[in-house]
């Protein structure tokens, strides 16, 4: 079994287990799925070999269709989060990079203005201006001429 | 007050050292070091290590470390120490191999900018040795003259030894010859068979063929009163030695890297990994970080000795670990 399941349904206390495969989703995206449903039911999640168990009791009376309805949108909540967590991971670098600047900007005065003496374009602006014995001197730079 | 999660722990921003690798290019090759020829291409951009830099210091950080390769080739390393500190960043610290202090001139321009923190690769206590590891033949003459340098501008850098298959025997001397020079506390860490070192498996030998060497060290820093602790180096292989081994999840150190962010102890070359025989220990997921993923594949298990509650009596697993 690789799919989501119902592993028991009781409308009577109204209640419901779903089972996970433990490979297809990641425990973040299980949280997180897991918390969209907080408003409606009281969530235990639990874990039995290879799957995870997601015990949901609604706050109000739930009949049977509602049940089940709510373990179809449970599972479409993972498939949602799953994908979610894939852009965010995807976009991180962007949104960390737009983030500091925004902070850096925020922080008071201008970058370029503090920093006339730092290239904020160089990336490996190496080498020691006063370096009579070329100890600043990159081993790469030192090999290559060597092997020339 | 502002946290950040690294790996379990929530941790004040301000106890956050902020550990910036600026960029893998070194002046040295050392024999044992895991940068790749790709790696030492890699270099992050100043703007971008202004930007998280800054964003670190928004959110309360005030400890920060600019780590390479070799920082001190980077011609705008300065600028952004002097920059760090006007931004409010208290402790600065730059680890280094020290051949640049050589210049009375840079290690002042250093100290002026606001390094306050200074830490020193120290390979061996002699010029042969330093040579065969460094490669530079004069690098034991010049890391000596930055060491002497700094001292003279009133700074004692924090020494790091490396234990390794020619180094392990002479740890011992080694500190007696650094703290001669005034260097009062030293670390010890394992040689890492990751990236550009990964084959270079002599490099690496059993920690029960090089504890003397190692426990010597931690007798001769005793003897000389100066601290010495290993870092890389699970309780159990060191016997009689735990208040000597260090827990990296004190150090709070965030690694920001040109390729990603992840705190120190998760890193691949960080003791993070626990043999099946862990689970029976009272160190398990505690005190205790586990070996070296690297050193438990080239090893295995034999040398973990489980440790019963009854057996442990110098330190305690703290309760929020």
């Amino acid at each position: 079994m690789t799919h989501s399941q119902i592993e028991t349904l009781d409308a009577g206390t109204s209640t419901l287990t779903l089972s996970l495969d433990t490979g297809l989703y990641p425990r973040d995206v299980l949280y997180a799925a897991a918390y969209v449903f907080l408003d409606r039911a009281y969530v235990l999640l639990d874990r039995d070999g290879s799957r995870f168990l997601v015990h949901l009791r609604g706050k109000q009376a739930l009949d049977e269709p509602t049940l089940r309805a709510m373990a179809g949108e449970f599972e479409n909540e993972l498939l949602a989060q799953a994908l979610r967590q894939r852009l965010v991971r995807a976009n991180q670098r962007i949104l960390e990079d737009i983030t500091g600047l925004a902070i850096t900007g925020a922080a008071g005065g201008s970058m370029q203005e503090e920093t006339a003496m730092i290239d904020l374009q160089d990336s490996a602006d190496d080498g020691f201006l006063d370096d009579p014995q070329g100890i600043a001197t990159p081993w790469e730079a030192k090999k290559g001429a060597l092997e020339e | 007050m502002s946290e950040l999660r690294l790996g379990e722990q929530w941790v004040d921003w301000a106890e956050v050292l902020v550990d910036v690798q600026i960029g893998y290019a070194c002046n040295v090759q050392c024999d044992y070091c895991s940068i790749t020829d790709e790696m030492r291409r890699e270099n992050m951009a100043t703007g971008t290590i202004m930007a998280k830099l800054a964003e670190a210091r928004a959110r309360g950080a005030t400890r920060v470390a600019f780590g390479g390769g070799e920082p001190t080739i980077r011609r705008s390393l300065l600028p952004l120490v002097r920059w760090s500190r006007d931004r409010g960043y208290r402790s600065i610290k730059v680890p280094s191999n020290a051949l640049m202090y050589s210049y009375r001139r840079f290690a002042e321009e250093a100290v002026e900018a606001g390094i306050n923190e200074f830490h020193v690769s120290f390979m061996a206590h002699t010029p042969e040795l330093y040579e065969k590891i460094m490669g530079r033949s004069d690098a034991f003459g010049l890391v000596t003259q930055g060491v002497r340098n700094l001292a003279a501008l009133g700074h004692k850098p924090v020494g790091d030894l490396i234990i390794k298959s020619d180094t392990w025997m002479h740890l011992a001397d080694i500190v007696e010859h650094w703290a001669g020079l005034g260097i009062d506390t030293f670390n010890l860490w394992l040689v890492s068979l990751s990236d550009r070192n990964k084959d270079n498996l002599a490099s690496l030998l059993p920690v029960s063929v090089m504890r003397e060497g190692i426990v010597a060290a931690f007798e001769r820093g005793k003897k000389l009163g100066v601290s010495v602790v290993s870092r890389h180096i699970p309780p159990c292989m060191l016997p009689g030695y735990e208040e000597h081994v260090a827990d990296l999840r004190e150090d709070k150190v965030l690694v920001v890297t040109p390729r990603a962010t992840f705190a120190l102890w998760e890193s691949r070359i960080s003791p993070n990994t626990y043999a099946e025989k862990c689970a029976t220990c009272r160190y398990f997921q505690g005190a205790c970080l586990g070996l070296r993923r690297d050193y438990l594949e080239r090893y295995g298990d034999e040398e973990v000795r489980p440790q019963l509650p009854s057996e442990i009596t110098t330190r305690e697993a703290p309760s929020a670990a």
